[in-house]
């Protein structure tokens, strides 16, 4: 099949051109639109400021993330867990435990990933403290602890297809389940959802991230695992 | 910050460029990773106007937003890759065309 | 000090829009996936020069790693024969 020819021909067919204006007028009309945007504003970074000493935190990113704006990201972890749910239905399974690669035979991979697999650990649960007073945090932590995950499944270790069935979905729902109870426990006490006294919010913080980070490490690492079809013993084959 | 502008727009072109190619490409890898660039597009917009004229940092709402719209965008696109192979275990298409504009 | 500066978001910003352009219409599927893959690399540096470190930091671990092993596996998903559809798919 000339996919290569046939592609060129749709690039210059009249309605390709069309749709090529088309773009070429957007960007320009979006780059001209842009220039109306007043130069000279902090948007809110002064009222950010005045409630950091508020917030449990130092960095105002973190203070943003999980305390002025928690009810985000509350639902942006929500949008993870829909992401995986979505995956996992469609392909019909309700685990990872059935897609596993052969053990790598090859020594320098294996004593690549004896390093850099405790490393990447160390790394992430660093950001995750981190992020109390500079750039770090939940997300940067999760994705790094899932990449983890992704290299040593990569060299033929469980890894996270290793879980039962229901700790892998305990640690898929532990991130959105403990924003939920922190809300109720909120709501319990003063009336409000995610709304923190300063004076337990550091510990509810850094409770709430490292849920978190658990719940997007294990919920990138299944996204990306999950796309393997299953394996069964005859056909497993180690990555070359 | 002067340089914002400079990045606003680049952003922008980004944006156009992304949507150009989610159209004309058939190849359903290709319209994700189009789709991927058009997302590169809005960050830059996002995080350079919340570059502009900061005192002590920049405005923190946006880089909270994108900061979780990254690792989002990331699972999307790993979605939307399920979906595609799925779609080509199926049927055997790895190209969305609208059939009646094919030979 | 500020000459230096455009130059590097100068450059930065052309590296971008061209690597956009070449990963979107490169003929090789796998060609196209390593244009993408330094494409968010790149926009990781221009979080740092946009004084973001926390979205450089996910941005990063995203484009170095996840999205690799992700598009390079189905780019060599797509590049092959197509398998024999499972019996389950019906």
């Amino acid at each position: 099949m000339s996919a290569a020819t046939s592609f060129k021909a749709r690039l210059v067919s009249p309605l390709s051109l069309g749709v090529a204006a088309a773009s070429a007028g957007l960007g320009v009309f979006l780059i001209l639109a842009l220039l109306e945007v007043p130069r000279e504003a902090a948007g809110l970074t002064a009222l950010a400021k005045a409630a950091i000493p508020e917030s449990g935190v130092d960095h105002p990113v973190t203070a943003v993330l999980l305390n002025f704006r928690a009810y985000d990201t509350w639902l942006e972890v929500g949008v993870l867990l829909m992401a995986i749910m979505g995956m996992l239905l469609f392909q019909r399974r309700s685990d990872l435990r059935d897609i596993q690669l052969m053990p790598s035979p090859e020594p320098v991979l294996n004593w690549l990933i004896r390093l850099l697999f405790p490393m990447m650990v160390v790394v992430s649960g660093y950001l995750l403290w981190m992020g109390k007073f500079s750039a770090g945090g939940a997300f940067q932590a999760g994705v790094v602890l899932g990449s983890a995950g992704v290299l040593l499944w990569l060299a033929g270790h469980p890894s996270i297809t290793g879980f039962s069935g229901r700790l892998f979905r305990f640690l898929l729902i532990i991130g959105f389940l403990s924003f939920l109870i922190a809300s109720f426990i909120n709501l319990y006490f003063d009336q409000l959802i995610l709304d923190f006294p300063p004076v337990y919010a550091g510990t509810i913080i850094l409770i709430l991230e490292t849920a978190a980070t658990l719940s997007i490490a294990v919920t990138v690492a299944a996204l990306i695992i999950g796309l393997q079809p299953v394996t069964r013993d005859r056909d497993r084959t180690p990555l070359t | 910050m002067t340089q914002y502008l400079a990045y606003s727009m680049a952003g922008m072109a980004l944006f156009a460029i992304g949507l150009h190619a989610l159209v004309i490409i058939p190849h359903i890898l290709r319209k994700i990773i189009g789709i991927n660039v058009m997302a590169g597009g809005v960050f830059l917009f996002l995080i350079s106007v919340a570059a502009r004229n900061f005192d002590e940092f920049p405005d923190p709402v946006p880089q909270a937003m994108l900061l979780t719209g990254v690792v989002v965008a990331l699972s999307a696109t790993a979605f939307a890759v399920a979906l595609a192979r799925r779609i080509y275990t199926v049927t055997g298409e790895s190209e969305l065309t609208e059939g009646d504009d094919t030979p | 000090m500020s000459t230096y500066e455009w130059f590097l978001d100068g450059l930065i910003i052309v590296a971008l829009l061209v690597l956009a352009v070449r990963a979107l219409y490169a003929p090789d599927l796998f060609k196209a996936v390593f244009l993408f893959i330094v494409f968010g690399l790149l926009m990781a540096l221009a979080w740092v020069r946009l004084k973001a470190p926390d979205i450089a930091l996910a941005e990063a671990a995203i484009g170095a790693g996840l999205t690799g092993v992700l598009l390079l596996d189905a780019a060599r998903h797509f590049n092959r024969p197509r398998p024999t559809p499972k019996s389950r798919a019906s």
